[in-house]
This record gives structure tokens, C-alpha cells and sequence, in this order.
């Protein structure tokens, strides 16, 4: 648990000079293509298997197991666009991780390691794009790319994650004991 | 007395049917002239008729005075005189002969009278007529004139010239009636006129020779009426031709000078008035042959008469000697064919010896005893009894030898008759049996036919039986490419094996760039958290990400060549099937053929059960013939046997010659006997 705290309180120092670097992670959802900051990308794996969590919103895929860590893995595609993205579709998850937390990003493919510190940043994010959890949008080689903010990703996430839920009561045998 | 008898018998017969000829002949006479009075009094009442008068052409046109003439000539050739008897009154002879020749020579005149009037009514002229047109004419008239023309004159006449003429003018009657209908057309016009000079000059020809003296008398009454009808439808052809014109000049007979019609009246009255003098005479002669006749049956009758009474009392005289002697000739032995004479017996020869012995038992001995015994007769009379006693004695046994003969004789005709009937009954079965052979050969004979028939087609479809080695080559050709085939399809089932596996080993190998990829990704993405030179990191992002992409490259190239391969491996994998298809059906091809050959096979041995039929009726045949040589030996025993019955036939009849000779002998025997009885 330490180490996540101190992972978290490190991070936020790193992501100030991350946004000052510029290097990014570049994938694509969907047409879209996305960028996540260097500094809060821990590993980029392949798909992993998943466990359904019950009563979740649609863009939470389930819980996977990663290091013997359970972590959410979010479709960020449904996030942004109430759409869930195809099962097939979906081949790496990137592992985000920052001062807020660890989770999983679900996307189609990781297009490269880039810089964008020299890039030119739009004035307006692009419609097609989810501004209110973009960082910025600039170009790159002449592909839009939109830059995720990770701590308004992660503060949409936790909302919903650790809500209440409420199972059915189970059935109960002659003695009192659930069965 | 019988001979004057028979004398006047014969003289009174002859006068008799000669009476009877000449009467019958004196009375169809008489009727002839009966006839020829009414012949002679209707043509005095045709040439006497009103209108006939005014036109000689018009009276001779009449058929009915044609009729008349004809009936006239020949009444009056049968009543031409012929030889009279001479018994017959000489006076009456010459008046008939006289009357006879005067109705001849009336009847010449008035047929010369009435030739000159023919003559005169029908001169042949020339009018010189010509015109009309051709169109106008009934070729039809023209041709139906023509050939009662050509009729008449062909019957009349044999004059070679005017009948070579006649010819002409029909034939160009006939090119004229082929070519008028043609008229319109111009090609023909001269054709036309040319046949119609032609058919003039033939006319004119014709004219010539019929307006001769000689050639008009060739032609009689009726042709000549044709000549003119012709020539009246002839001119309106515009031809030249011959008309009636009785004005002109005389072309008939020119020997006999024209009469006047009032001359055949007289002279027809005074033919009648000889035809009444002739029929009186003949009145008179059939009075006479009446009386002659009556005359002639009353002296047959009396010969008649006479005659019987002679030979009544001949008759008596003749029944008076044979009720003594009763006399036989040899020629008035009862004829009896020898079988006859051999079946029964000799019934004349025992009244022969009954009439013998009574003879020499009976009257005989009576009457020498009436002598006395010394005299000379007496003597006789007993030297003659005992001969005709010996003779009686000698008859009866000859009778006796002779009823022998003729029982023997009747056997044998029995046996011979029995024989002849067996002959008959085995001829019958003979050619029954032979008959029943011709047939048995004959349904031999079809049947080896057919036999034949089989085993020329047996021959013919043995030599069908070459093409199941055929089968059997293509069979083991088809089974050769089927093994390939089934090789092959499994070296392309191994080829799709191996690309398979090669297509995980790219799959792999895919994901090994991608795991590399990502372990770039992922060792980029640490170097850069934990604080290395980008520089280094760049460079081993950049080659890690190279590698990966050009052994995903590689991964695609293999891919891609994996599935061409693939798709040839699965091409060569459909013609293998399409091949084991054709296989297929190549051996289904094979199997029918083989089925075939095994039909084949069964009709050859369908022909092999038929050749075993053959050779058993050939067999059977060979006994059938067998049985014919046998019934053919027993034909010719038969035949010999027939021989031996000739002979002995031949032998019958000699017996039966001699008993008639022997009963010829005895009859003859007995007629000497009875002539010494009686000297």
C-alpha cells in the first residue's frame, strides 16, 4: 500500500515535468487518435483477461488482473462517447499510473512514442473529440491528436467506481444459512 | 318278187323327195316373188311419190328407194332359173326358165334406169367457190362429214389412189384441228395457211380423181350424198370444193343415156305383169309336184306292202328250219371279255353237249330205228350214231375239262383282283409314306436353314469378343490414373498440411514482432520514466520497432505466399476431384461395357446351345434320311414283287386266251359236228 502512495505522490511531481517534456503515447480509438502523457504510462500489455463487475457502468470492461493486482480496465471510447467500442476491436491496454491511482485503458492500437512539445496545440479540441478529458489537441504529422488529462479521467472514473450496489438477498435455507 | 318289190320301193322314193325338193323350192320361189312384186310396187309408189317428181336429186336422195334396189337385186338373183328334173313336162320347164329370164332382164332394165338417174342427180362439178373464213367454220362438222366420207369411200371403192387421197385430206383435217384453236397467235397463222393450200390441193386431188369417169362410178349413192356434204362444209373453209349441180355436164355412166322417170314406171308395171306370168307357172308346177308326190306315197306304199309280205314268209321259212337245226356261227357266240369267260362257266358249250347227247340218246336212235337195221341207211344212220356218240362222249369231257379250266381260271382272276387291290393298298402307302418323307425333309430342310442362319450370326458376333481386351487395357489405364491421382491428392493433402503449419509458424512469428514491438514499447516507455538520454531511447525504440516491422513484413510476405499456395494447393485439389470424377465415369463407361460384352457373351452361348440344336437335327435328319434309304429298299422289293405279279397276270391271260381258243375249238367242233348230222 506504501508503495501505491508513494507511486501516486512521485507521479504528481512527474507529471508537471512530463507536460513541460512533452513525450506522449500515442493510440487509436475508433477514427480518433489519443495521446497519454509518458510519465503516467507504466506498461503497455496486451488485452488481459477480465472479470465482469456487476452493476458497473458500460465503459468499465471489468477488473483484470495485473501483477496480482486487480485493476479496473475502462473503455475509454464508451466513456467519451456513450459507445461501446467492439470486443475485437480492443488489442492493448495501457496501465495508467498516477498520484489518483492505477487502471487500465483499453484501445485499439499504441501508433508510437512521440514528442509533442513542439507540436502546435489547437485553441478548440476538435468535435469529434471529448474535450472536457483532454489536456489539449495538437497535431501530429498531420494526425489530430487529442492528450488525455489523467486526473479528470481518473476523478470521472472514481466517481462511479465504489459505488454502492445492491445484490438480490440470497435465498436461505430452514436453519438460516444462505445457500 | 322281192326285188321288184325293192325296185319300186327305191323309184318311188326318189320320186318322192324329189317332188318335195323341187315343191319347196317352187314354193320359196313363189314367195320370192311375191316379195318381189311388193318390192316392185313400192318403188313405183316412192318414184310416184308428190315432190319426188321435180327433183331427180330429191328422189334419189330417198334411202328407202336405196332399200328397195338392194331388196330388188336380190329377189331377183333368187329367182333365177336352175336345172328342172327331167321327168318334168318340158313345156312348163321352158315357161318357167323363160319367165325366170324375163324378170331378170325387166329387173336390169329398171336398175339401169335407175343408175343413169343416180348418175344424172349427182354429177360431180366444180363451182369454183371460194371464201369465208376460217374462224367461222365448225372444224368439228367438217371432220364428223369427213370420216362418214372416209367410211363410205373405203367401203365403196379399192382404188389405191383416191384412198391415199382420202388419208391425205384427214390428216390435214386433223393438223387444221390443232392448229385453228391457235389462231390468235401469230406464230401459227402461216402454218394455217399453209395447211389449208395443202388441205385444197388434196381436195381438188380428190375432186379430180372422183369427177373421172371411172373414179365416179366407184363411188355409190350414199358417198356420193357424203362427197357433198362434205364439200357444202369444205367451201366454207374457202376451199375449192366438188358440189351437186344436176344442169351441168354428165359424169355418171356414161353408157347408159338418161331415162326419164315416166320409163321406170313402164317398165316397173310391165316387170309386174312378168312377175304375175312367173308366179302362174309356178302355180301350175306346184300343182304338178303336188299330184307327183301324192303319186310317189301311194307306190311306197305299196311296195311297202309287198316288201312285208315277202319277208313274212321268208321269216316263216326261216323259223321253220332253225326250230330243227338251230345253227350258231362262231360269230354268234355270245362276245364276253376274257375275265367274263374265266369267271363264269361255259353255259353255250353245255347246250352244246345237252343237244348232242340228245342227239345221239334220243331222236337219232328213234329215227334209225324206224328203218329197218340191214339197209344201207340204217347202216349209216348207226356208223353215224356212234360217231356222234364218241363225239358226245369226247364233248362232255371237254366240257368238263373246259368248266375246269374256267374255275381255275376264275381263281386266278381272284387272285389277281385280290393282288391288285393289295398292290393298290401298298401303292397308296407307299406314296403316303413318301409324301410324309418329302414333308419331314422339307421342315428338315427349314430348319438347318435357319440353323444357318444362327450360326452365320453367331460367326458375326463372336468377332465382338476383340474389344474386351480393349475394356480390359482402358480398365487398367483408368486404375493407373486413379493411383495417380489418389498420389496426388495426397501429396496435395501433405502440401496444404505443411502450409498450414507453416501459416501458424507466420502466425507465431507475428506474434513474436508484436511481443517485440510492445517489449520496445514498453522498455522505451521505462527509459524515458526512469530519466535516460532520449537520444539512445529513440534509436532503440527505432531499431527494436524496425525489427518488429520487418519481421511482421516478412510474417505478411509468408503469409500472402502461404495463401497462394493455398489456393493453388486447393485449385489442384478441385481437378483431382473433377479427375477422380472423369475416372469415375470412365469406369461406370467401362462397367456398361463390360455388361455388354457379357450380353455378348451370353448370345454366344445362346448360339453354342443353337449349334448343339443344328448338329441334333442334323442328326435326326441323318436318321430321317436313314429311314428313307430303308423305306426306299422296301419300295424297291415291293417293285420287284410287282414284277413277279406281272408275270404272273401275263401268265393269267395266257389261260385265259387259251380257254377262248379251247371254247372257239369246241364251238367250232360243234358246228362240224352238227353239218355231219345233218349230211
Amino acid at each position: 500500500m506504501s508503495a501505491n502512495t508513494l507511486s501516486v505522490s512521485w507521479s504528481a511531481t512527474v507529471a508537471e515535468q512530463t507536460h513541460i517534456t512533452g513525450r506522449a503515447l500515442l493510440f487509436v480509438m475508433g477514427n480518433s487518435s489519443y495521446g497519454v502523457s509518458v510519465d503516467f504510462v507504466r506498461q503497455v500489455i496486451e488485452m488481459p483477461a477480465v472479470v465482469p463487475v456487476a452493476g458497473s457502468e458500460e465503459w468499465l470492461l471489468g477488473m483484470a488482473n495485473c501483477d496480482g493486482v486487480a485493476l479496473p480496465l475502462i473503455d475509454v471510447r464508451a466513456l467519451f462517447t456513450a459507445e461501446p467500442a467492439p470486443e475485437e476491436s480492443l488489442q492493448r491496454a495501457i496501465i495508467i499510473d498516477c498520484a489518483q491511482g492505477t487502471m487500465l485503458l483499453a484501445v485499439d492500437q499504441i501508433t508510437t512514442l512521440t514528442d509533442l512539445s513542439a507540436t502546435e496545440k489547437h485553441n478548440r479540441t476538435p468535435a469529434n473529440y471529448a474535450a472536457d478529458y483532454l489536456e489539449y489537441s495538437c497535431e501530429s504529422n498531420g494526425v489530430t491528436v487529442g492528450v488525455l488529462n489523467i486526473v479528470r479521467l481518473f476523478d470521472a472514473v472514481r466517481g462511479n467506481i465504489g459505488k454502492r450496489v445492491d445484490y438480490p438477498p440470497a435465498a436461505q435455507n430452514n436453519n438460516g444459512e444462505s445457500v | 318278187m322281192l326285188a321288184v318289190g325293192l325296185l319300186a320301193l327305191a323309184i318311188s322314193l326318189w320320186l318322192l323327195f324329189s317332188s318335195a325338193a323341187r315343191l319347196s323350192d317352187h314354193r320359196y320361189k313363189q314367195t320370192t316373188a311375191t316379195e318381189y312384186a311388193l318390192t316392185l310396187t313400192r318403188l313405183a309408189s316412192a318414184l310416184t311419190a308428190p315432190g319426188a317428181a321435180q327433183s331427180g336429186a330429191d328422189l334419189m336422195r330417198s334411202d328407202q328407194i336405196a332399200r328397195l334396189v338392194a331388196m330388188g337385186d336380190v329377189q331377183s338373183r333368187e329367182l333365177l332359173p336352175d336345172k328342172t328334173p327331167v321327168w318334168f313336162s318340158r313345156s312348163e320347164t321352158s315357161q318357167l326358165d323363160s319367165g325366170a329370164e324375163a324378170l331378170a332382164a325387166h329387173w336390169s332394165s329398171i336398175r339401169n334406169t335407175l343408175g343413169a338417174l343416180n348418175s344424172q342427180s349427182v354429177g360431180v362439178t366444180d363451182n369454183g367457190q371460194s371464201g369465208g373464213q376460217a374462224g367461222t367454220v365448225s372444224l368439228d362438222e367438217i371432220s364428223r362429214s369427213f370420216d362418214a366420207l372416209f367410211d363410205a369411200v373405203t367401203n365403196d371403192t379399192l382404188s389405191v389412189p383416191l384412198l391415199r387421197k382420202v388419208s391425205h385430206i384427214n390428216a390435214d383435217l386433223d393438223n387444221l384441228g390443232f392448229l385453228l384453236p391457235l389462231t390468235n397467235r401469230g406464230d401459227f397463222a402461216d402454218s394455217i395457211d399453209q395447211k389449208i393450200v395443202q388441205l385444197k390441193d388434196n381436195v381438188d386431188q380428190l375432186k379430180a380423181l372422183s369427177i373421172r369417169a371411172d373414179g365416179a362410178s366407184l363411188l355409190g349413192f350414199e358417198t356420193k350424198l357424203l362427197l357433198q356434204t362434205f364439200a357444202e362444209h369444205a367451201s366454207q373453209l374457202g376451199l375449192p370444193a366438188p358440189a351437186v349441180d344436176t344442169s351441168s355436164k354428165f359424169l355418171g355412166n356414161q353408157l347408159n343415156p338418161p331415162v326419164q322417170s315416166s320409163n321406170i314406171q313402164g317398165q316397173i308395171a310391165a316387170a309386174l305383169n312378168q312377175n304375175e306370168v312367173y308366179r302362174r307357172a309356178l302355180d301350175s308346177a306346184i300343182h304338178h309336184y303336188r299330184r307327183a308326190i301324192l303319186g310317189a306315197l301311194a307306190c311306197v306304199c305299196a311296195a311297202l306292202l309287198l316288201s312285208s309280205l315277202l319277208l313274212l314268209r321268208i321269216r316263216r321259212t326261216r323259223n321253220a328250219s332253225t326250230k330243227r337245226f338251230p345253227q350258231q356261227t362262231p360269230e354268234q357266240l355270245p362276245e364276253q371279255p376274257p375275265q367274263q369267260l374265266s369267271q363264269q362257266p361255259p353255259q353255250h358249250l353245255a347246250v352244246m353237249a345237252a343237244d348232242i347227247n340228245q342227239l345221239a340218246d334220243g331222236n337219232l336212235v328213234n329215227e334209225v330205228r324206224m328203218v329197218d337195221a340191214d339197209s344201207p341207211l340204217a347202216i349209216q344212220s348207226n356208223t353215224i350214231a356212234q360217231a356222234v356218240n364218241y363225239t358226245g362222249k369226247m364233248m362232255r369231257s371237254l366240257v368238263e375239262v373246259s368248266r375246269g379250266i374256267a374255275g381255275k381260271t376264275a381263281n386266278v382272276a381272284q387272285c389277281q383282283h385280290e393282288i391288285a387291290e393289295e398292290l393298290m393298298q401298298l401303292d397308296n402307302q407307299r406314296r403316303q409314306h413318301i409324301v410324309s418323307l418329302v414333308e419331314d425333309i422339307k421342315q428338315r430342310t427349314s430348319v438347318v436353314k435357319e440353323l444357318c442362319d444362327l450360326q452365320s450370326m453367331a460367326d458375326h458376333n463372336t468377332e465382338a469378343q476383340s474389344p474386351r481386351e480393349t475394356i480390359n487395357d482402358v480398365n487398367a489405364v483408368m486404375a493407373g490414373i486413379s493411383a495417380q491421382v489418389e498420389l496426388g491428392s495426397s501429396r496435395i493433402v501433405r502440401v496444404v498440411d505443411t502450409v498450414n503449419e507453416l501459416s501458424a509458424m507466420v502466425e507465431s512469428m507475428k506474434g513474436i514482432a508484436e511481443r517485440s514491438s510492445l517489449r520496445a514499447l514498453n522498455s522505451s516507455i521505462q527509459m524515458s520514466t526512469y530519466g535516460d538520454s532520449e537520444q539512445e531511447e529513440s534509436q532503440f525504440v527505432d531499431e527494436m520497432q524496425g525489427m518488429s516491422r520487418k519481421l511482421a513484413a516478412s510474417a505478411g510476405d509468408a503469409e500472402r505466399l502461404l495463401s497462394t499456395l493455398k489456393a493453388d494447393a486447393h485449385a489442384a485439389g478441385l481437378a483431382l476431384s473433377g479427375c477422380t470424377s472423369a475416372i469415375e465415369g470412365g469406369t461406370e463407361a467401362s462397367l456398361k461395357v463390360s455388361q455388354d460384352v457379357s450380353g455378348i457373351e451370353q448370345r454366344a452361348l445362346t448360339l453354342g446351345s443353337a449349334n448343339i440344336k443344328l448338329i441334333d437335327e442334323l442328326t435326326r435328319q441323318g436318321e430321317s434320311l436313314h429311314r428313307v434309304a430303308n423305306a426306299m429298299c422296301e419300295i424297291h422289293d415291293m417293285d420287284l414283287e410287282n414284277d413277279k405279279l406281272l408275270v404272273l397276270m401275263e401268265s393269267t391271260l395266257d389261260l385265259q386266251l387259251m380257254a377262248t381258243k379251247l371254247d372257239n375249238s369246241l364251238s367250232h367242233f360243234k358246228l362240224t359236228a352238227n353239218e355231219a348230222v345233218a349230211g
